[in-house]
């Protein structure tokens, strides 16, 4: 079998991923392992959660307080991170995020393991993409009226990286553990099955990604719809169809750029709304066969 | 604007490094609950809806001004339980106990005691 070309935008993406992921565990353990014992303030997995931000935001503003177990470090990170995502857009999703990544591992394995896919019909997709905001809003509701974190009890990424499973395991956690279990299967199954239809942060910066100053834009002029671009896509965005601004269920991991064989047609811009569409001055080459290049 | 594709993920990675080490240098960056300080409802008293799993019952008793027996009947607590422990320990050893019942004794000896 011909071995396919791995791209440098992904060769750096897994690297950045992997320091990020590992810097998270490394830091879980050492909260589970020393900061008990010393009473030293080392940061555990969920008080560098964005979305911990998120559901303390109203508790904070209405009393000051933060919900239990939620702390100063969440909102921060929030901070941050929408910073980060009116700079940059999404790409927190792509190269940041620890769950993304091991979604991206579990696929990994999945293709070397040559484990079919499951397939989600296009219409079904953009069904169960709404999953995002159905969950978004149970949990803002549940943690609003209950004035708890709620969702920690099923919070599959407390679950994973919170290490509690290695260093506190427990039945009662059972729902958790199952969550876990199911996410992890699904994303075996399913490229970024959590990113695409259930993740509740990637909701909310799918809603505020068009506000971001760069942007990957795809220039019809340029691009003959050749589809090379929607083979690396994590989440399965249908790139070469798109009329300008990629879709907001973008994760800004550039797989799509580097796979594009025409020079022109896909580009991150600089591209803030207020500013008009803009198209490449640089004239497309002539098309050529290239092959499809594969993660 | 065309510009080189890596910029979008050095911009994000800066930006969120950026904020952050702007939040640890003004003191904003608190990572357990045990350094928040404790704020005071209207009535000049610890809001007890401060209480953190990471206070020892012996913090809480001092900090609140509760006596133990009230904390421990409120809370339903068994009366040997050790002080020493953490709030969040207690939902590992009494099942079904969750911390708001602390927040809701001392919020009781509060209205018996105003």
């Amino acid at each position: 079998m011909a071995k396919t070309k791995t791209h440098k935008v992904t060769m750096i993406r897994r690297i950045v991923q992997a320091a990020f992921g590992l810097g998270l565990i490394g830091t879980s353990i050492a909260h589970n392992l020393i900061a008990e014992q010393a009473g030293a303030a080392i940061v555990s997995a969920e008080a560098l959660c964005p979305f911990g931000g998120l559901e303390t935001l109203y508790r904070y503003f209405t009393s000051g307080l933060t919900l239990s177990k939620i702390h100063l470090s969440n909102l921060v990170m929030l901070a941050a991170l929408m910073t980060g995502l009116l700079l940059a857009g999404n790409a927190f999703c792509g190269w940041v995020c620890p769950f993304g990544a091991l979604q991206d591992l579990l696929d990994w394995v999945r293709r070397k393991l040559h484990l079919p896919t499951i397939t989600v019909p296009d219409k079904l997709d953009r069904i169960l993409r709404y999953g995002r905001f159905v969950v978004l809003g149970l949990i803002v509701y549940m943690t609003v009226s209950s004035a708890k974190l709620w969702f920690a009890d099923y919070d599959p990424f407390r679950t994973i990286f919170g290490l509690g499973w290695i260093f506190e395991p427990s039945l009662q956690a059972w729902p958790a553990y199952l969550i876990a279990g199911l996410f992890l299967v699904g994303a075996l199954l399913i490229p970024r099955f959590w990113c695409k239809y259930t993740c509740p942060l990637g909701a909310v910066l799918s809603l505020t990604q068009n506000l971001s100053l760069f942007r990957i834009r795809r220039n019809a002029d340029a691009c003959k719809s050749c589809a090379i671009c929607e083979k690396p896509c994590p989440v399965g965005i249908k790139v070469a169809e798109t009329k300008n601004r990629v879709s907001p269920n973008c994760i800004g991991c550039l797989e799509c750029v580097a796979a594009c064989p025409r020079k022109g047609a896909l580009e991150v811009q600089f591209a803030p709304v207020w500013l008009p569409t803009q198209k490449s001055a640089e004239a497309p080459r002539p098309q050529f066969n290239v092959p499809v290049a594969g993660k | 604007m065309r510009v080189n594709k890596y910029v979008m993920p050095i911009v994000l990675i800066v930006a969120m490094f950026a904020v952050t080490l702007v939040a640890q240098a003004t003191g904003a960056w608190q990572v357990t609950g045990s350094t928040t300080v404790v704020p005071t409802t209207t009535s000049g008293r610890l809001d007890p809806e401060a209480i953190k799993g990471k206070m020892t019952l012996d913090e809480i008793i001092t900090t609140y001004g509760v006596p133990k027996d009230d904390l421990y009947a409120g809370a339903k607590l068994p009366a040997d339980f050790p002080t020493s422990k953490q709030a969040k320990e207690i939902e590992s050893v009494i099942s079904g106990f969750e911390l708001d019942a602390l927040r809701q004794a001392v919020k009781d000896y509060y209205a018996a005691h105003p």
